[in-house]
């Protein structure tokens, strides 16, 4: 029997998207749930799996524009052949495929917490076809669980290597990756030095198609920057405080919570404050009206290697600093491994942009609408500074916040900085809430 | 005037290979050879005929001096030396024969002769029945190379021989001076030493094999030292009296002085030099390098446009599977597709008892390129398949990216190595780490074992020792 394998819906304003990659090739035998295609969307590149085991045939080629509900390609299931055991369950319910593979959740409300869904779909991302790697990578690839289509291969015929997975797990950073820049009006920070063809020497020039991602991004920013009125205000923290906070309780954090204690839920959780000390920042325009947010979902920016995305943490008001770190760990993972739903991603009322595990020590954050504000975090660094009329060392860090100033104004705006300011440079603040 | 898509001067393997691959790919064309008898060096006085010979004078010294201890009583045992070369003979005849088939089958136009080029698109050859003219659309020089000769003992094909002669002596020299401790030094060495001569091999480097890693020369030279053959490393051979009966050889070196070697006969093996003259290069303006060879580029052009030329006549060692990668990527070149060389991963092998077989770069070499590297060995000696064979002296070395694992050079002495190398080959050409080969499943009992364990104990984690 065959069964469909079909674009799925991706989110209310997606009809359409672009079929990167075949993950899998035509007339191999795939398993249940293995990622069949890279489905890139104006918003986010995801991985698109089989509902059923069989033999895949291939319909459309990559690089086409695909409709949501097209069928791309079918699944024979009678021609299972060496596919995993574990799909085989799967088959005798094989209807023809109702639910498309990978459906999105249907975007949840806010009462609700976001969690569980996503954290059961991230342990059963199988290998891909560990067997056509070489006996080495296919040890690293399965030790580190990377997704080896990932991995640029620098072999013959594109063989990943050794060193490739060395090299590639170098530049990963340790756990999850960092978060990243957001638009800036700094080179943009999206597509990694790493996946992109190599230069043949002698080569002036590469050409290469933009990726859907990247359009769209690049359209976003233009856009912004066209229809609002944006400003910049900066101050700079001391960030002696929350660093000695941290080493003190580094260990015992992470024994209690299971995940690290990093500086970015202290900055979500001032940003939080900010937010309530200063309601004007947390508002939007919509027409000729002013919509005004109660609620506190924060985008944080992550630069991972196939483009940068600003996944977003919900009703972070809400949220203990270890459940913050656990859930910006969780969605720098998916967005590493392409599983982020468009839920995700949207409706960030503020968001925060870490320019500083680059290295930057200044810059102008680009929007992210419908917020109308976004925290530029940089580079620690340690500089002379007076403090009770004495010259003393301490660790710095610039913070930019760009604003939307037809909608906050300048008061408002160096306020909230001011607080953030506050709230980093003495943590105890947030807690008696002065 | 005949016209030809390609003409290929010299039938050795670089050249036949060369016509075959162009034919294969649907080009005319015709190959030149000044011998009746087809492939070259290698096939009729280079790497077949030393290699039935070594079989054979192993086969003699395994009965008189091994068979006891496997209970395998031989009586008198004695040397046919006359069958012996014969039956080289047969074997160098069967495969040069195979050659012809081979350009039959192919529909290639052997012409016999001596090919000259006149022009870069033209070939005259100089046969017995007069002089062929050729119009080649593309020329492929593959004329080979000749033993190099010292400036004062000048080749006699008596007293004093070359690689050529020493093939093919009528009887066993009773002292056999050997200058140069390269491949052909010591396989003909060891052929000799086995068959009852006394042997004697000077070399003016400080090691045998120059080109092997330090570790397994030294490895190689202990183990010919141990069998008999006196070689005297560091020594220059500074004069020689060629007598009626003899030679005397003057050497001298740092430690021992200066001394008189004596010999019946000297076999002179300090290396090949490209077969420049003859074939009218220099008429036709044939760009030579600085050492001699036919300058080429990456592609194997020389500068005349159309004219290519590969294996000894050019840079890179002169070794015949080298020369025969060379000739497959001309053909294919000229055939409009991607012809290509890997030369770094061309294996090189000296058929002593214990073999040597390398490939890749040596500890020398990539200390000297500042190429961090991770070492693996391990000896053949503990290999259950080396001890049922008799043949437990050796060891395999590997070096690997320090950083990145990927083998960068593998290194052999000991039983067979000359065959497993090819699996250290394959490895370097798909470019893999030591750890792929230490995950890669090898036979048991095998010698092939140690090469694994080798590329285990680069992560220091050899099972068996």
């Amino acid at each position: 029997m065959a069964v469909d394998v079909k674009i799925p819906e991706i989110g209310e304003s997606i009809s359409e998207g672009f079929l990167a990659e075949w993950s899998v090739p035509d007339g191999s035998i795939v398993a249940a749930d293995q990622p069949l295609l890279v489905l890139e969307t104006d918003k986010i590149t995801m991985n698109v799996t089989a509902d059923a085991a069989g033999r895949l045939e291939v319909l459309v080629g990559e690089g086409e524009t695909v409709q949501v509900g097209q069928v791309v390609a079918r699944i024979d299931t009678d021609a299972e052949g060496d596919a995993p055991a574990a799909a085989e369950a799967k088959d005798e319910e094989a209807e023809p495929a109702e639910t498309p593979p990978d459906t999105p959740p249907e975007k949840e409300s806010r009462s609700e917490p976001t969690e569980q869904q996503p954290a059961e779909k991230e342990a059963e991302t199988p290998p891909a076809d560990l067997s056509r790697l070489t006996p080495a990578v296919r040890r690293l690839v399965e030790e580190h669980d990377l997704d080896p289509s990932a991995i640029p291969g620098s072999g013959k015929d594109g063989r990943i290597l050794k060193g490739d997975v060395i090299s590639f797990l170098d530049r990963r950073p340790a756990t999850a990756p960092k978060p990243a820049p957001t638009p800036t009006v700094e080179p943009p920070s999206a597509p990694r030095p790493g996946p992109q063809p190599a230069a043949e020497p002698g080569e002036r020039q590469t050409r290469r198609p933009m990726s859907r991602l990247r359009q769209r991004l690049a359209e976003r920013l233009v856009e912004v920057q066209q229809t609002s009125a944006m400003l910049t205000t900066f101050n700079e923290v001391d960030m002696s405080r929350v660093m000695a906070l941290r080493s003190r309780y580094k260990e015992t954090f992470k024994e209690r919570h299971g995940v690290g204690l990093g500086f970015m839920s202290f900055f979500v959780k001032a940003a939080v404050d900010a937010l309530k000390t200063v309601p004007e920042v947390n508002a939007a325009i919509d027409g000729d009206q002013v919509v005004t947010n109660h609620y506190y979902d924060i985008g944080i920016a992550v630069s991972t290697d196939h483009g940068l995305v600003v996944p977003v943490v919900r009703e972070a008001d809400r949220l203990s600093m270890a459940e913050i770190e656990a859930r910006i760990a969780e969605l720098a993972a998916k967005a590493q491994e392409r599983s982020l739903q468009l839920a995700d991603l949207q409706g960030a009322v503020f968001t925060i942009s870490n320019g500083g595990v680059f290295g930057s020590l200044m810059s102008t954050p680009i929007l992210n609408p419908p917020g109308s504000a976004i925290l530029g975090m940089h580079a620690i660094q340690k500089r002379p500074v007076v403090v009770d009329d004495e010259i003393v060392i301490r660790p710095m860090m610039y913070l930019a916040l760009s604003y939307d100033h037809r909608i906050v104004d300048g008061r408002e705006s160096v306020t909230f900085l001011k607080r953030i300011v506050d709230c980093i440079a003495d943590p105890d603040r947030m807690l008696l809430e002065i | 005037m005949a016209t030809f898509d390609l003409v290929v001067i010299g039938a050795g393997p670089g050249g036949y290979v060369c016509a075959i691959r162009a034919a294969q790919l649907g080009l005319e064309v015709a190959l030149v050879e000044k011998h009746r008898s087809l492939g070259g060096t290698c096939l009729n006085v280079g790497c077949i005929p030393s290699k039935a010979l070594l079989e054979s004078s192993e086969i003699l010294e395994a009965t008189r001096t091994r068979a006891a201890e496997h209970g395998v009583v031989a009586g008198e045992v004695s040397l046919d030396l006359a069958a012996m070369m014969a039956r080289k003979d047969r074997i160098v005849g069967e495969l040069t024969d195979g050659v012809g088939l081979l350009m039959k089958k192919n529909k290639v136009r052997v012409v016999t002769g001596r090919g000259e080029l006149v022009a870069a698109n033209r070939v005259t050859v100089h046969g017995d029945d007069g002089v062929t003219e050729l119009e080649a659309k593309h020329v492929c020089l593959a004329m080979g190379s000749v033993p190099a000769t010292l400036p004062f003992l000048p080749m006699d094909g008596e007293r004093v021989v070359s690689s050529t002669e020493a093939l093919a002596f009528d009887k066993v020299p009773k002292k056999l001076l050997v200058i140069g401790a390269g491949a052909v030094g010591l396989e003909l060495g060891s052929v000799w030493r086995r068959l009852g001569a006394q042997v004697t091999v000077v070399e003016m480097l400080p090691m045998v094999t120059p080109f092997a890693d330090k570790q397994m020369a030294k490895a190689l030279e202990r183990a010919l030292t141990e069998q008999g053959m006196d070689i005297r490393l560091d020594t220059r051979v500074t004069a020689a009296e060629v007598l009626e009966t003899k030679v005397k050889l003057t050497i001298e070196s740092e430690k021992g002085g200066a001394e008189t070697l004596e010999g019946d006969r000297v076999l002179v093996a300090v290396g090949r030099r490209p077969a420049t003259s003859g074939a009218g290069l220099e008429e036709a303006g044939i760009a030579l390098d600085d050492a001699g060879r036919v300058a080429v580029d990456d592609h194997l052009r020389t500068n005349l446009p159309d004219v290519y030329a590969i294996g000894d006549l050019v840079r890179g060692p002169m070794l015949a599977h080298k020369a025969e990668d060379e000739g497959v990527a001309v053909a294919e070149t000229i055939a409009g597709l991607p012809g290509h060389v890997n030369y770094d991963a061309i294996p090189n092998v000296v058929y002593t008892e214990p073999e040597l077989a390398m490939v890749g770069r040596t500890e020398a070499e990539l200390k000297e390129a500042g190429v961090p590297f991770a070492t693996g060995r391990f000896m053949f000696r503990p290999n259950g398949r080396a001890k049922a064979l008799g043949h437990e002296v050796g060891l395999v070395k590997i070096l690997a990216h320090k950083d990145t694992d990927e083998l960068l050079g593998v290194h052999m002495v000991g039983p067979r190595v000359s065959e497993l190398i090819a699996e250290a080959v394959v490895a370097m050409e798909l470019r893999a780490s030591a750890e792929d080969l230490a995950r890669t499943c090898h036979a048991h009992p095998t010698l092939t074992e140690v090469v694994r364990e080798a590329a285990l104990a680069v992560d220091k984690r050899s099972l068996h020792s």
